[in-house]
């Protein structure tokens, strides 16, 4: 059943990555700038500028460099990068792994600041926690990640011996505490989110019948809050987490940065300023590709927790 | 079902445009280089010399021989040794980790176009000549001694001896033969060679150039990168292989790179300069974030730091155990205008521009105090700058006086185009106010550094935002590209400006070998621009770079290299 209906899921994405890619392809190769200037620079003899345009296909007509980009993508190859002359493949699969812990590591950390607090606020609502759990989270709203970033690194990293001041590490545990610090600043963007939703959905659920009988049944107020009100609570902030995803990964550009992290969002940034084609292509469907799985996951884990969610 | 979809489709949209933001605002505060965002690519993005770090060794820096009078490499030798006598001089081991904002796109001279790409590629091959320290001329480095003919035709060049590659094999004229002929054919920058018409060898430590017309800047056009020296035939191997690990004869050899992450070069045992290199290892760090690096340093986690934000540069040299200082660079920022239109075809509102701006004023408020106002389109460091350039006054009744005698006595409402990168659009603000007095209303127009060039390059602009930074010490390279329309092949840098008496001193300064006499045609050529105005000249930038204390004798020429075979860890 859910195996079935996750292939289903797969096979519906197809049309999506396919428009997307059509618009990212048409997107950055319309957008004026010319990669060969911007990489030669304006020194460069218009000989060399021709050569460059001739080796690149960027003499063909558009739709011809489509269709083979297209091509190319059937086979699995999302061309050649204009900067590093290496397949982009190559290129971004190398860059993966450090976005994917991070959003990872991000999305655990939001979940860990979350609860306690919506509990919190959920059993004392209206009363003086809760105003505080509702209002202080609502700052890492307003704080722009990058800032956060920094002053996480001036504050902490610089007094914590066994913190790095960004990086990635060379081990599995250097880099897993090299994580903690972005994981923290996107978490801390994306908290306010799940809170909110945590606390309300709580709320709501504690008021329920089921809990009412789990009570009269003795059940200790831990047992009642975690086994019955927790696990349904936490159902609607899992879509929360999902449908936030694509914001959520435009942030860790900004945090991979800031942590120098080598992760896909500076390749990206720097890919778009040179106007690096394949490469800005190839992530675009790379990040698209991610923000629909996540979608996917995110309705797997609720499925899995909420036996009412139908796979169908 | 479709809202999953539909989630889908708005989670990717919402990428797409975040990351369009994110490009589009995307800080490309850490290029220092001239221009806009291609400066920084084409040429060399900052730097620098020995005078800023006097209390470091210079290290082999301060030899200002001029072509002729080679330096003998004993003297070279001893020279050093006396000069690191401090402490117990240079101690050898460590590992340098030198962190900077942009990671190599290649380890092959001949594609390397980026700036930070070519400073690591520098310690991994070499040149026949190279800047010295001051940027004031060319020394030989693989080469021994240069000569040219009479007629200025031909040169021959004497190659260094014991100079062998990183396996060990040693350097011929073959070699050089085959690295020269290469770069021609295939290298971005090979333009900068194409005066060569052919390259003999009549034996094993000579090589003769024969240029197919007089060319001054030649000796310079040698020292640039594209011109590394690599074992003929690329040692046997295929070029795809021989990139993979490269053989030179630099200091440091190809150990690691992890791309966005680090690239690591090891110490070459072979290497010439005995006793050279110090350190056992350079690891240079991809860290894009401007303060990141900076906290890094503080952190100890980098040795090194370079595009130091300027406004930070002061308080970081406070810090116990950092120095945070600037090298002299040869990066200039100008305004430059299309000549091609009215009014900016009337010199007189040209000049009247030029007596508004207040350079002083800018490089305060912009450069923080680093770098300075420039009154020549030459920078300080470059060969052949003149300090007594007769620039216009700041004066804004002069300004008004030279309006009044323009086609627009009442002033004009024009448009400013402007790269979008630091520190760009501060200084024109800074201008657009220095104007306004004028009756000269300035409308700002920022534009993606990615689309610059291709937008002034077919003259869709009015006045703009550009500048400069070299690649080899001679004023050549710049000065033919912004006065000789034709040959040198841009418009005049896109001005459309076309005046056949600079054309005449362009093309005398690249046939004219006396230094003294190349020297007037320079400085004329300076007065010219100064008087007509076609590129008013606003700052000079300087490169910041930021260290740690256990960091001696770093020390990076106005051209950017960073000769880090100097460099030694006092840990």
């Amino acid at each position: 059943m859910a195996l079935r209906y996750f292939l289903r899921r797969l096979l519906r994405m197809i049309p999506v990555i396919l428009g997307m890619t059509i618009i990212v392809f048409f997107m950055i190769h319309l957008v004026p700038g010319d990669p060969a200037r911007t990489l030669l620079g304006p020194r460069a003899p218009a000989e060399a500028i021709e050569a460059f345009n001739l080796r690149w296909g960027f003499d063909r007509p558009l739709h011809e460099q489509f269709l083979s980009f297209l091509g190319g993508l059937f086979q699995g190859d999302l061309g050649t990068s204009m900067s590093y002359n290496v397949p982009t493949t190559e290129l971004v699969s190398g860059r993966f792994t450090p976005t994917l812990l991070l959003l990872g590591i991000s999305a655990l950390f939001a979940m860990i600041i979350s609860l306690p607090l919506a509990v919190v606020a959920a059993l004392r609502e209206e009363r003086t926690p809760d105003h505080v759990v509702r209002v202080i989270p609502m700052v890492g709203l307003g704080l722009p990640a990058f800032w956060v970033g920094i002053l996480l690194l001036t504050f902490v990293a610089l007094r914590i011996d066994w913190l790095p001041v960004g990086g990635y590490g060379a081990t599995w545990p250097d880099r897993l505490i090299a994580m903690i610090l972005p994981g923290l600043t996107v978490a801390i963007g994306i908290a306010p989110f799940t809170i909110r939703s945590l606390r309300s959905s709580l709320i709501e659920v504690m008021e329920a019948d089921y809990i009412a009988t789990a009570r009269a049944k003795g059940l200790g107020g831990v047992r009642v809050l975690w086994a019955h009100g927790l696990r349904n609570a936490v159902i609607p902030t899992v879509t929360v987490l999902g449908v936030n995803l694509g914001w959520l990964v435009g942030n860790t550009l900004i945090v991979e940065k800031v942590f120098a992290l080598p992760g896909l969002g500076a390749l990206m940034i720097d890919a778009v300023l040179e106007r690096d084609f394949a490469v800005v292509q190839g992530m675009a469907l790379i990040f698209g590709l991610l923000v629909v799985l996540v979608n996917l996951l995110a309705d797997l884990v609720r499925a899995s927790l909420d036996p009412r969610v139908q796979l169908s | 079902m479709s809202l999953f979809k539909k989630k889908a489709a708005i989670g990717v949209s919402l990428l797409l445009v975040l990351s369009l933001l994110a490009a589009a605002c995307g800080d490309d505060a850490e290029e220092a280089p001239a221009t806009t965002a291609a400066a920084a690519v084409t040429t060399t993005a900052a730097p620098a010399t020995t005078a800023a770090s006097a209390d470091e060794e210079p290290a082999p820096a301060d030899d200002d021989m001029d072509d002729e009078e080679m330096p003998d490499e004993e003297d070279d030798m001893a020279d050093d040794d006396m000069m690191e006598e401090d402490a117990d001089g240079p101690k050898r081991g460590g590992d340098l980790i030198f962190a900077r904002h942009r990671d190599n796109t290649t380890l092959d001279p001949g594609a390397a176009v980026e700036t930070d790409t070519i400073y690591v590629l520098d310690h991994i091959f070499e040149t026949l000549f190279a800047t010295s320290a001051d940027g004031s001329s060319v020394d030989p480095w693989l080469a021994s001694a240069s000569e040219v003919s009479e007629d200025g035709k031909s040169w021959t060049v004497t190659l260094r001896e014991g100079v062998e590659f990183s396996n060990g094999q040693p350097m011929t004229s073959a070699d050089v033969k085959w690295s020269i002929q290469r770069a021609i054919d295939e290298a971005a920058f090979g333009f900068l060679l194409s005066a060569i018409e052919s390259i003999e060898t009549p034996d094993d430590m000579t090589v003769v150039f024969n240029t197919s017309f007089p060319w001054a800047p030649f000796l310079a056009d040698l020292s640039v990168w594209a011109a590394a020296i690599m074992p003929a035939d690329y040692a046997g191997m295929s070029a795809e292989k021989f990139f993979e690990n490269p053989i030179g004869t630099g200091p440091f050899l190809f150990d690691e790179w992890v791309p966005g992450e680090y690239i690591r070069l090891v110490r070459n045992d072979n290497y010439w300069q005995e006793g050279k290199p110090y350190v056992d290892s350079v690891t240079w760090t991809q860290v894009p974030d401007d303060n990141t690096r900076v906290l890094q340093l503080e952190g100890g986690q980098a040795h090194i730091v370079q595009n130091v934000p300027l406004n930070v540069l002061d308080s970081l040299n406070e810090k116990e155990g950092i120095t945070a200082t600037t090298f002299p660079a040869t990066t200039v920022y100008w305004v430059s205008f299309n000549t091609t239109i009215e009014p900016f075809n009337d010199r007189h509102v040209r000049r009247a521009i030029a007596h508004a701006i207040d350079q002083d004023a800018i490089a305060n408020a912009a450069l923080f105090g680093h770098g300075g106002p420039a009154c020549s389109v030459i920078s300080p460091a470059v060969p052949f700058h003149d300090p007594d350039t007769p620039c216009l006054e700041s004066n804004m009744d002069l300004a008004r006086a030279e309006l009044a005698q323009s086609s627009v006595p009442d002033g004009f409402a024009a448009e400013y185009l402007v790269g979008d990168q630091s520190p760009n659009l501060p200084i024109v603000e800074i201008i657009q106010g220095q104007l306004a007095p004028l009756g000269i209303d300035i409308t700002i127009r920022t534009i993606d550094p990615g689309q610059f060039y291709s937008t002034i390059f077919v003259f869709d602009y009015e006045i703009a935002f550009t500048g400069w930074t070299m690649d080899i010490p001679d004023p050549d390279q710049k000065i033919s590209f912004m006065f000789d329309p034709e040959l040198g092949g841009g418009d005049s840098y896109s001005t459309g400006y076309d005046n056949p008496d600079m054309i005449e001193l362009v093309r005398a300064g690249q046939t004219t070998f006396a230094d003294a006499d190349r020297a007037q045609i320079y400085s004329d050529i300076q007065a010219l621009n100064a008087e007509e105005v076609p590129f008013i000249p606003l700052v000079v930038l300087d490169a910041p770079f930021a260290w740690s204390d256990s960091v001696k004798g770093l020390w990076v020429n106005p051209v950017g290299k960073r000769h880090l075979e100097d460099v030694w860890l006092d840990e």
